[in-house]
C-alpha cells in the first residue's frame, strides 16, 4: 500500500443527510443529525469494485453500493487526497476491480512502496497545455497515419477516374483532352490532399477535445506534479500527496514514445506517464532518453 | 496551532483506564510506512529526526506471522527538548508519584494525533527469547511475539511487556546504571516510559539505565506504557456483519466499547491515519540505510545477560495472557489433581496444559503464589506427571525457598527421578549464584563505603544535619538516565 500518510477526509452530503470518511477505513454516517450515531466502518478489502467516473466515486461491496458525488468536494486538493487514499487502498487490495476515467497521471494503485533513491531523476512542475496537445496530436496521428497514406492516394485516384469518366477521354470526348487532363490531375491531387488534411485536422480536434476532457475530469492537470525516474521504476503524482516513497515498476508498463516535448509511457495501449522534457536541463535530455530506452522498448 | 491533548479516565468492564486523545500535536514520535509491496511492509519508528527502529512484516497477508525489528539509530541523538520532556515526565510519575493524567501531557504532545491508552505495567528487560534487551536488536531477525495477532492469546488482553531500546547500546554508562541501582537500594522505584510498537513489544523511550539496574538487582521494572489504539472490533451478529457495524476500538491492553467513547472521539479515530509523514521526512530518509555500530557484550555487566535469560520468555507470557485470574479454590482443585472447579474447567480439560498455563500465569502475575503453588505441586507425589515441567520452571528461580526444597530432595538420598536430577543442577547453580552475589555485594559495599565517606565530607563542609540526608542528596543527584 502506498499513500498511507495522507490525512483522512470527511465529506458531508447535506442533501442526502449522510457523510463519508476516507482514511484507513471507509466509514459512512447515515444520519447527520444524530451525534451519537455509530457509523458503518468498512475495511477497504471489503469492497469488490470501485469506480471513479466523471461525476462520482462508486464503491461496491457486493451488498451495498455507495455513490459519492464529486460535487460534494469543492476543493481540487481534497479531491486529489480522496483519490490518493482510494487508490492507495486498492494497491493494498489488488482484488478490487477498479475503473477510472480520463487521466493525466498514472493510477496510484499501480504503485508499490519504494524509497526513491537520491540518484533518481526528479523534477517538479505543472503540465503545459501545448505539450499535452502536441503529444496528443502525435499520438492520434500515429494511429491515423496509415489511414492518411492509404486514403489520400485512393481518393486522389478515385477522383481522377471519376473526372475522366465524366469529363475526360473516358467520356468519349477528344477535344481539349490535354487541357482537361491537367485540370483533372490537379483537382485529383487536391482531393487526396484535402482528405489527408481532414484526417490530420480531425487528429488535432481529437487531441484538443481529449485535453478538454482530461481537464474536466482530472484536477491534477493544473497541479504541481513531482516526476521521478529511477532504476526500479517511475512515478508522477501531485506534489501535495507524493512523498517519494512509492513508484511504478518498469515491469508493469509496455513501451514508450518520445515526442518533441514529452516521453510517454504506455501500458498496453493506454498512456500512463507523461514526462515533460522541459522540466529537466537540456544536457540531461539525451541521458534521460537513453536511460528510459534502457528500461523499455521504444515505439516511433 | 497549539497542541491539544485531553486525558480522561474511563471505566471499562469495572476497571479504570486512562485514555488520551491527541488532536493536534508536534508529531515528533510515531510511525511511517517506509516501503510496501503485496507481501512485505517496512515501517519506521521515528523520534524527531532519527529513524530509530525498522519493523519489517515479511507476510502482511498472515496476521499471525512474526515481524523483524531492527534498531537503526538512537534517540540520544535527538534534541534535549525531547529528552527533557520524557525524563521529566518519568521522574514525575515514578519519583513524585504524580498521576498519569497530569504528567504525561507534555509527552503526548510529541506523539502524532490519535487515541492512546496509558497504563503502568511491569516490563521485562529482555527480547522475549532470553536476550538482554539493550543490544538484542542490532541485526535483522524475526522475533517471536511480534505478530499483530497471537494464536495462543486469542482475544484476551495483555500488556506488551518486552522491551526494545531506543537508545544505542554504546550509550550505556556503568556509572549511570549504578546510580539507578542506588535508587532501588534506597527503596525508590524509578521506572521508564515505553510506547507499544508491535505484538508484545514496546519501545523504551526513557529509562534504559533504570531497566538495566532493575535487572541487575532482581527488581521489577515498571513503565508507563503508551499504546496507540489502532484496531476496530466488528459486531459479529448477522445484521452487524452485513452493515459492518463496529462495537469497540482496541489495542493489546484494552478493548473500548464505542458507546463509552466521548462524543467526537470515534470520528477523530476514523479520520486519523495510523501512519504519518514526519516533518523532517527528507532528513530521516537519508539516515534509514545506515546501520548501528555493533557493541561488545562486555559493555554491559555480565550478570544482566544471565538474568535476562531467566526472565519470562515469549511463550510463557503468551500462555499466561490467556488467563485473567485464578482463585485460591481453583489452585486447591488443581493441587488435588482436578482440572474442573465448581462445574467448570479451570483452564482446559487437559490437566497438564492447565498446570502449564496456571504456572505461567502465576509466575508473571503473582510470584509469591507461584512459588507456593509450584512447591506444593512438587511435594505431591500423585502429580508426578507435571513434576518435570514445574521443576524446570523453578530451575531458573534463585530463591531461598526453592533452594531449601531442592536441597532437601538432594540430601534425602531417595531415587526421585527427574526431579532429583533437576535438584542437583539447582543446588549447583545456587552455590555459584551465592558466590557471585557475595562478590558483587562486597564490591557494592566498598562503593557504598566510599560514597558514605564522601557524604560525610560533604555533610561536614555544608553542615547538613544528618549523614543519611547527605547520602540521599548524592543518590538524588543524577535524577534520570537521560540527563
Amino acid at each position: 500500500m502506498a499513500f498511507e500518510s495522507i490525512s483522512g477526509v470527511r465529506i458531508n452530503d447535506q442533501n442526502a443527510n449522510r457523510a463519508f470518511v476516507f482514511a484507513d477505513y471507509f466509514s459512512v454516517y447515515e444520519d447527520l443529525q444524530n451525534v451519537e450515531e455509530i457509523p458503518m466502518v468498512f475495511n477497504w478489502g471489503d469492497f469488490t469494485a470501485i469506480a471513479e467516473t466523471k461525476n462520482e466515486f462508486v464503491l461496491d461491496n457486493g451488498v451495498r453500493v455507495f455513490n459519492i458525488p464529486k460535487s460534494l468536494i469543492d476543493d481540487p486538493v481534497t479531491l486529489i487526497r480522496v483519490r490518493a487514499i482510494v487508490e492507495g487502498a486498492i494497491a493494498a487490495n489488488p482484488g478490487i476491480d477498479y475503473k477510472f476515467g480520463k487521466r493525466i497521471l498514472p493510477p496510484k494503485n499501480l504503485c508499490i512502496g519504494y524509497e526513491v533513491p537520491v540518484d533518481a531523476y526528479i523534477a517538479i512542475g505543472a503540465y503545459r497545455e501545448n505539450e499535452i496537445n502536441n503529444s496528443n496530436v502525435v499520438l492520434k496521428y500515429s494511429g491515423f497515419d496509415k489511414l492518411i497514406w492509404i486514403f489520400s492516394p485512393i481518393v486522389a485516384i478515385a477522383a481522377f477516374v471519376l473526372q475522366m469518366l465524366f469529363f475526360g477521354s473516358f467520356a468519349g470526348e477528344s477535344e481539349g483532352v490535354n487541357s482537361n487532363l491537367l485540370q483533372i490531375l490537379v483537382i485529383s491531387l487536391f482531393a487526396g490532399l484535402a482528405v489527408g488534411m481532414s484526417i490530420y485536422l480531425f487528429c488535432i480536434y481529437g487531441a484538443k477535445t481529449l485535453y478538454g476532457k482530461i481537464l474536466r475530469e482530472d484536477p491534477a492537470v493544473l497541479e504541481e506534479i513531482t516526476f521521478v525516474v529511477c532504476e526500479e521504476g517511475f512515478m508522477a503524482a501531485e506534489s501535495e500527496v507524493y512523498d517519494l516513497s512509492s513508484i511504478i515498476r518498469w515491469q508493469q508498463v509496455a513501451y514508450f514514445v518520445e515526442t518533441t516535448h514529452v516521453y510517454i509511457i504506455f501500458t498496453g495501449n493506454k498512456a500512463v506517464f507523461w514526462l515533460p522534457k522541459r522540466l529537466f536541463p537540456k544536457e540531461l535530455h539525451k541521458e534521460l532518453g537513453d536511460f528510459i530506452e534502457g528500461k523499455l522498448l521504444q515505439k516511433s | 496551532m497549539n497542541p491539544n491533548v485531553s486525558i480522561t479516565t474511563m471505566n471499562v468492564s469495572g476497571r479504570n483506564f486512562v485514555f488520551a486523545n491527541v488532536v493536534r500535536s508536534m508529531s515528533q514520535i510515531g510511525f511511517f510506512r517506509h516501503s510496501s509491496n503485496l507481501n512485505t511492509t517496512t515501517d519506521i519508528f521515528f523520534i524527531e529526526k532519527e529513524p530509530i527502529l525498522k519493523i519489517i512484516n515479511p507476510n502482511i497477508n498472515d496476521e499471525f506471522h512474526n515481524k523483524s525489528i531492527e534498531q537503526i539509530s538512537g534517540a540520544e541523538k535527538c534534541s534535549d527538548f525531547i529528552q527533557v520532556r520524557l525524563s521529566t515526565a518519568c521522574d514525575n510519575v515514578f519519583g513524585y508519584n504524580q498521576g498519569l493524567e497530569r504528567t504525561l501531557i507534555p509527552v503526548l504532545e510529541l506523539f502524532k494525533p490519535g487515541l492512546y491508552v496509558l497504563h503502568e505495567a511491569q516490563m521485562q528487560p529482555c527480547d522475549g527469547n532470553g536476550g538482554f534487551f539493550w543490544n538484542a536488536y542490532g541485526v535483522k531477525k524475526e522475533i517471536n511475539g511480534t505478530s499483530d495477532k497471537n494464536a495462543v492469546i486469542g482475544n484476551s488482553r495483555y500488556s506488551p511487556c518486552f522491551l526494545v531500546p531506543t537508545h544505542q547500546a554504546s550509550n550505556f554508562q556503568a556509572k549511570r546504571m549504578y546510580s539507578e541501582s542506588d535508587k532501588f537500594k534506597l527503596g525508590k522505584k524509578p521506572g521508564g516510559i515505553a510506547v507499544h510498537i508491535s505484538g508484545m513489544f514496546s519501545a523504551l523511550l526513557t529509562g534504559h539505565h533504570t531497566a538495566t539496574a532493575a535487572l541487575a538487582n532482581d527488581t521489577d521494572f515498571r513503565c508507563v506504557v503508551i499504546e496507540p489504539v489502532n484496531e476496530v472490533v466488528y459486531d459479529n451478529s448477522k445484521k452487524g456483519k452485513k452493515e459492518r457495524r463496529i462495537t469497540a476500538l482496541s489495542c493489546p491492553y484494552v478493548t473500548i466499547p464505542v458507546e463509552e467513547l466521548p462524543a467526537g472521539t470515534l470520528e477523530r479515530f476514523l479520520i486519523t491515519r495510523k501512519y504519518i509523514k514526519p516533518f523532517d521526512f527528507p532528513e530521516i530518509r537519508t539516515k534509514i540505510g545506515k546501520h548501528l555500530k555493533t557493541v561488545s557484550r562486555k559493555v554491559f555487566p555480565s550478570n544482566v545477560y544471565e538474568k535476562a535469560e531467566l526472565l519470562p520468555d515469549c511463550a510463557l507470557v503468551e500462555s499466561a495472557a490467556g488467563i485473567d485470574s485464578v482463585s485460591e479454590e481453583q489452585l486447591t482443585a488443581l493441587l488435588a489433581g482436578e482440572s474442573m472447579y465448581d462445574g467448570e474447567y479451570i483452564v482446559s480439560n487437559n490437566y497438564y496444559s492447565s498446570i502449564v498455563a496456571v504456572t505461567n500465569y502465576l509466575q508473571t502475575a503473582d510470584f509469591k503464589r507461584f512459588l507456593s503453588f509450584a512447591l506444593e505441586l512438587l511435594k505431591n507425589d500423585e502429580l508426578a506427571a507435571v513434576h518435570k515441567y514445574v521443576a524446570e520452571r523453578l530451575l531458573t528461580v534463585m530463591n531461598p525457598a526453592v533452594y531449601e526444597f531442592f536441597a532437601s530432595v538432594e540430601s534425602s538420598g531417595e531415587d526421585t527421578g527427574i526431579v532429583g536430577e533437576i535438584a542437583d543442577k539447582y543446588v549447583k547453580r545456587w552455590k555459584e549464584h551465592s558466590e557471585r552475589k557475595a562478590k558483587l555485594d562486597d564490591g557494592y559495599h566498598k562503593k557504598r563505603q566510599k560514597k558514605s565517606n564522601t557524604a560525610q565530607a560533604i555533610a561536614e563542609s555544608r553542615g547538613i544535619a544528618t549523614l543519611e540526608a547527605a547520602v540521599r542528596n548524592i543518590g538524588d543527584m543524577p535524577r534520570s538516565d537521560n540527563r
